[in-house]
């Protein structure tokens, strides 16, 4: 009995590393163009992509990336990883200088000689579509897990995805109310446009239960300040990095028209850990994404502790530690209440042991004022945690207010 | 007969120019040759992808299906074994883009020659007659609206394997230098002047035109329009070979015999006709053969700057005026300088390159500062 049970045990623990495994097994996928790809090596994959880039890792192939292209910032892993240039303007010899066994690339990519040549030359290269829309990401991503003979993984992803995005109709699909919202984007510090109807932001204000004010107009139309002051909306949304390549949020204000905005008199301009490839990219983060930005653009709807976890821009790799523990199901519940001490980012950084998030929930809402060096409390995994003046000088962002408990962010990672 | 007289006064300082130059033109023309061949060697064999050099002959000896003879040399083994990624990146990636190099190079530089011949002028380039802006101005049209406004059109070049950017690149270069040619011509006789003055007038409208197409723009359109007027190599293929090379051949090889003329024209319009040029066939002659080699060089690479303009220079300065040496040395030198060129865009940095004309004027501007300061006090630009 007790060896069936040690055999099953050691099942389980190789079971994910078969799956990590590369596998040999040859499938032909058919890709955008209506091409049948032939894949069998996935030693050596140079993805060209930010969406396309994200679905790799996400099937767990992130290993075998040789390359990426220049939008794949995330995650962090590929931003380390070499580049082979800009999506739009690729040429086929630095590519095949890295040996790749297999290209996977979107629609977007070009020009269309360079992966012309590419394939001449024996590579199999997949294109997979890029429409901005909810279909778009799921598109995206099936041909990308067949080619990596990930189809289940895939499977779940979509699930996933869709799961989120159902929920965060869910929360907006009684409200009365839908904000009037105008979406700008930067593609550098003078090209400044606003985004009309049937562009990927138009969606992405329709997923999150927004109205776009560009009403009538298709497209990237260039900023004029008098059509904003019309317009007059109630929030602005825009991409961090588009607030970046204008020369931060002061400036962005500065704009002209934005400052006469009711947006911008009732600081009501969204962009805080909103990147281009998160908010605009369909990536597999996509439902995410649009729930971040439902609770962003709604502000009446009360914020379960994760969800003010993932809006805290200090908060992201604590956030990882919740998504992937069966913590995150406890605390979007709203009907008990917790304490979280949240490691922040810079505490986490350096960190190499396991981080067990359980350890930072506490069954209860304490303010700050109630812990005061000595207090001992129980951690929601039966730990004692006792508040020592370490701890309390450690705090950066206190009283963090969920609609279920209070969070407080501390630079520090909790001992045993 | 005082005209005529002065007639005479200016052939024999011609003469008196061209005579020493003469004797150098040959050897100016073997040098030429070597640098092309090297720079042509230098292209195939250097790139990201290694590749050793027995492994390039081996290479293009099975291409052409020659059983390759056997040597050792040290590390220099004939025949070497290859992989097909190195086969593929010699035979359909290097060897299409280095041949078009070549035809661009030297359609840029010819034409440069021809307009500057005919202009009298060292300002002169290709762009003047409204090549470069026309075949910019369409492109950036065809790259803009061709989803929407010729949505019909683009689908109809589509099917037939057409793209839309180039040809209408290459049209629109035409058609702009026939406007241009048609303004300055009044009773059949073509005026300089109004033709440099009317080029000035159309560039300016075609880069009006595009700073409109830009506020239309997209993001990625108005990145695809700076690529493409800053000219590039790095999507050719043989099909794109196939479809220019009869152009610029077309175009190249008639310039060959324009030298007479170009030379007579040297002393002026009225004195090249009593040498019995008919002087406005030439001009005619000019415009078609330069519009028709830099169209093609436009539509099958974008805009590549600095070529047309210099390298007639660097040759009058080895040469001298003659055109007999002059044009044959533009071609030489046009096309070893572009493959040069595009060798260092495609080297220099690791994944993305960089762009054709960047390296161009990067490369070819501060080499020509430097003869123009050297030959400062012989002042002899043209």
């Amino acid at each position: 009995m007790r060896g069936l049970i040690i055999a099953c045990l050691l099942c389980l623990f190789t079971l994910p590393i078969l799956a990590q495994e590369t596998d040999d097994e040859t499938v032909i996928v058919t890709d955008f163009f209506g091409n049948e790809v032939t894949i069998s090596d996935r030693s050596r994959i140079i993805s060209i992509g930010g969406a396309v880039t994200e679905v790799i890792y996400e099937l767990g192939y992130g290993d075998n990336l040789v390359a990426v292209d220049e939008s794949s910032i995330y995650p962090q892993a590929a931003t380390e990883l070499p580049q082979v240039g800009y999506l739009r303007f690729l040429s086929a010899e630095p590519i095949l200088s890295y040996n790749p066994t297999l290209i996977i690339t979107t629609e977007d990519a070009g020009p269309p000689e360079a992966l012309e040549q590419l394939r001449a030359v024996g590579i199999p290269v997949l294109v997979v579509p890029a429409e901005d829309t909810l279909q778009g990401a799921v598109d995206k991503i099936r041909p990308i897990a067949a080619a990596l003979n990930r189809v289940e993984e895939g499977e779940q992803l979509i699930a996933q995805m869709q799961a989120d995005i159902e929920q965060a109709q869910a929360l907006t699909a009684n409200l009365e109310e839908r904000p009037r919202v105008l979406f700008v984007f930067a593609g550098s510090s003078v090209a400044l446009g606003v985004l009309g109807q049937e562009t990927g932001a138009n969606e992405m204000l329709r997923l999150a239960g927004a109205t776009n004010v560009i009403e009538d107009q298709t497209g990237y139309i260039p900023l004029t300040s008098e059509a904003i002051v019309a317009a007059a909306p109630d929030i602005i949304v825009t991409t961090s990095l588009s607030v970046e390549r204008v020369g931060g949020y002061e400036r962005f204000l500065q704009l002209p028209g934005i400052a006469l905005t009711p947006a911008a008199e009732n600081g009501r301009i969204i962009y805080e850990g909103l990147d281009d490839l998160y908010l605009l990219g369909f990536t597999p983060r996509l439902g995410d994404a649009i729930l971040d930005l439902t609770y962003l653009l709604h502000e009446s709807l009360p914020r379960p502790i994760p969800v003010v976890i993932r809006l805290n821009t200090s908060l992201n790799l604590f956030e990882d530690a919740i998504d992937a523990s069966e913590l995150e199901d406890i605390l979007m519940d709203t009907t008990g209440l917790y304490t979280v001490f949240a490691p922040s980012d810079t505490a986490l950084a350096d960190f190499t042991g396991e981080l067990d998030p359980v350890r930072y929930v506490i069954e209860g809402a304490y303010s700050i004022d109630e812990l005061t060096p000595g207090t001992t409390l129980t951690a929601l995994d039966g730990h004692t945690l006792t508040i020592t003046q370490d701890l309390l000088d450690a705090l950066v962002i206190t009283d963090l207010e969920a609609a279920n408990g209070i969070i407080h962010v501390v630079d520090m990672v909790l001992s045993e | 007969m005082s005209s005529t007289s002065q007639v005479q006064v200016k052939t024999t300082t011609q003469r008196i120019q061209i005579t020493p130059a003469r004797r150098r033109g040959p050897l100016v023309m073997a040098g030429l040759w070597v640098f092309l061949i090297i720079s042509t060697i230098a292209s195939i064999g250097i790139g990201q992808v290694e590749i050793e050099p027995d492994q390039i002959i081996t290479i293009l000896l099975d291409e052409i299906h020659v059983a390759s003879p056997t040597i050792t040399i040290g590390d220099f083994n004939l025949p070497a074994d290859y992989t097909t990624v190195q086969k593929g990146t010699v035979t359909i990636i290097r060897l299409p883009r280095v041949i078009l190099g070549l035809m661009v190079g030297a359609a840029l530089a010819a034409a440069g020659t021809l307009i500057q011949g005919m202009f009298r002028n060292p300002l002169a380039d290709p762009g003047l007659i409204g090549i470069s802006g026309g075949a910019a101005f369409s492109a950036a049209l065809m790259i803009v609206l061709g989803n929407t406004v010729f949505s019909g059109l683009s689908d109809l070049l589509n099917q037939f394997g057409i793209r839309p950017v180039p040809i209408a690149a290459f049209l629109g270069g035409i058609i702009t230098t026939f406007l241009i040619y048609r303004l300055a011509t009044v009773n059949g006789r073509t005026s300089v002047p109004t033709m440099l003055l009317a080029g000035i007038a159309i560039n300016s409208l075609a880069g009006a035109g595009i700073g409109l197409l830009i506020s239309f723009a997209d993001d990625n359109q108005v990145r695809d329009i700076t690529f493409w007027n800053l000219g590039s190599l790095v999507d050719v293929t043989w099909e794109r070979v196939e479809t220019t090379a009869p152009f610029i051949l077309i175009s190249i090889l008639p310039m060959l015999f324009l030298s007479r003329q170009l030379n007579a024209l040297l002393l002026g319009e009225t004195e090249a006709q009593h040498l019995g040029v008919n002087v406005q066939r030439t001009k005619q002659a000019v415009v078609l053969l330069s519009a028709l080699a830099v169209g093609a060089s436009v539509s099958a690479a974008g805009i590549i700057g600095f070529v047309g303009l210099v390298v007639p220079h660097l040759v009058r300065l080895m040469v001298g005026p003659d055109h007999r040496y002059v044009i044959p040395g533009s071609l030489l030198l046009g096309a070893g300088l572009l493959v040069t060129a595009d060798l260092a865009a495609r080297n220099l940095t690791g994944g993305s390159e960089i762009l054709l004309g960047v390296v161009t004027a990067l490369i070819g501007a501060p080499f020509f500062l430097y003869l123009l300061l050297r030959d400062r006090q012989r002042g002899a630009l043209i």
